[in-house]
Parts: structure tokens; C-alpha cells; sequence
């Protein structure tokens, strides 16, 4: 099924369409950029489940 | 458990928080930045002013004397760090760097206000700290640390 691979990527139609048509330099950055904001989230989720496991 | 204890896991547990959503806050604008210098090609680059380098020492400084449980002469120490900054910025506006020169330094101002802000708000973590009966050195020690960490972070960020 072709519109499986958008939803695999979970992005939406208009961000995928930008994120696809850059050259591979810009999509690396782009990549680092993405890195940059999703692991502190993680890592602050992180730490509050090791809290609150620590805390019951 | 003693009412001491519990106050200090509340303060911890407020320090966790507060650090979270300043993690998040510089992340984000990190993030920003990094998509914006690299995907344009109107980007200039900036050279700092060797006073924000400077800055990190009485930062530094800082965490020294809060280990020495010193709060109110860290309190004292701490709007130095804030004035270099502010020093800087004139600095680069008497170099004709204001806001709008170039995203570059539209970016600088944004990140540099963030951690002047993170600096104004640790004063008053070293007061909080320091009114206490007892004197808690734990949370204004993570909150400078973490502090010093971010700055050199940031410097690192923008000389790269």
C-alpha cells in the first residue's frame, strides 16, 4: 500500500513533501536539528520514570 | 519522614522541572538555529566577543563558592557574570550587530537573552537557598552547575 510509507515516517503530507526535497546535505541537517530536539524530551522522560519507579 | 527532608525533595523535585523545561527551552532555539544557519545562504558568520568567553570564568567562580557554602557571596558574584553579557551586547552594537543586522545575530540575541535569563533566575535560587534556617547547598549547586554546563553549550554552539 503506497500511503503506508508517510504514515511509517509519521510526519504530515506538506512536512514530508519539504523534508523529501531537499539535497542530502540540508536532509542531514535537518536530521541533526530533529536529533537535537527529541533527545532531551526523551531523556528528561527518562528520568522521571526512574524517579517516580524510584518514589513508589 | 522530617518536615527538612520532605522540603528538600520538594525543592529537588521543582529543581527537576524547572531544569526540564529550561533543557527544552534552549533545545528548541539550539534547534532552530541549527536548521537556520544551515539552510539558508544569507548566513554570516559571528565572531563573539572575547567577554562572553570571559564570561564562563566568574560563572565558574561561582559554583566554587557556592561549594564553600558561601550563598550570599555567590548571590553577589552572580550579576557579574549577568553584566558581562549585557557588556557584550554593547559590544556588538557598537560594532553595528543589532537584531536585525543578520539572522546570526538575531539568533545570538535570542539564545543570550535565554541565558541572561537562566543567570537572573539563579540569583534568586542563591537568596531562596540562602534564607533558609539551614542553608540547602544541593539545589543552587545543580542549578549553577547545570548552568556552566549550558553556557560553554552555547559558546561551543555558536564558535563551531
Amino acid at each position: 500500500m503506497n500511503f503506508a510509507v508517510p504514515l511509517l515516517l509519521a510526519q504530515c503530507v506538506m512536512c514530508f513533501r519539504t523534508a523529501a526535497a531537499q539535497q542530502i546535505e540540508r536532509a542531514r541537517i535537518l536530521n541533526e536539528a530533529i536529533l537535537l530536539l527529541g533527545i532531551p524530551p526523551l531523556c528528561i522522560l527518562a528520568a522521571f520514570a526512574v524517579l517516580i519507579y524510584r518514589r513508589r | 519522614m522530617d518536615s527538612v527532608e520532605q522540603k528538600h525533595r520538594t525543592a529537588l523535585t521543582g529543581l527537576a522541572a524547572g531544569l526540564s523545561a529550561a533543557t527544552m527551552l534552549f533545545a528548541a532555539l539550539a534547534s532552530a538555529y541549527i536548521v537556520r544557519r544551515g539552510i539558508s545562504g544569507d548566513w554570516v558568520r559571528l565572531s563573539l566577543p572575547a567577554i562572553f568567553y570571559a564570561s564562563i570564568a566568574p560563572s565558574i567562580l561561582v559554583s566554587i563558592v557556592i561549594e564553600r557554602r558561601l550563598l550570599r557571596t555567590a548571590a553577589l558574584l552572580a550579576p557579574l557574570a549577568a553584566a558581562m553579557h549585557l557588556n557584550g551586547w554593547r559590544e556588538l552594537a557598537n560594532e553595528g550587530m543589532r537584531i536585525s543586522t543578520n539572522p546570526a545575530v538575531s539568533f545570538f540575541f535570542v539564545l543570550d537573552a535565554a541565558f541572561i535569563g537562566y543567570l537572573i533566575a539563579g540569583i534568586f535560587v542563591l537568596l531562596g537557598a540562602a534564607r533558609r534556617p539551614v542553608p540547602d547547598v544541593s539545589v543552587p549547586r545543580i542549578y549553577w552547575l547545570y548552568g556552566n554546563l549550558l553556557l560553554i553549550a552555547l559558546a561551543a554552539l555558536i564558535a563551531i
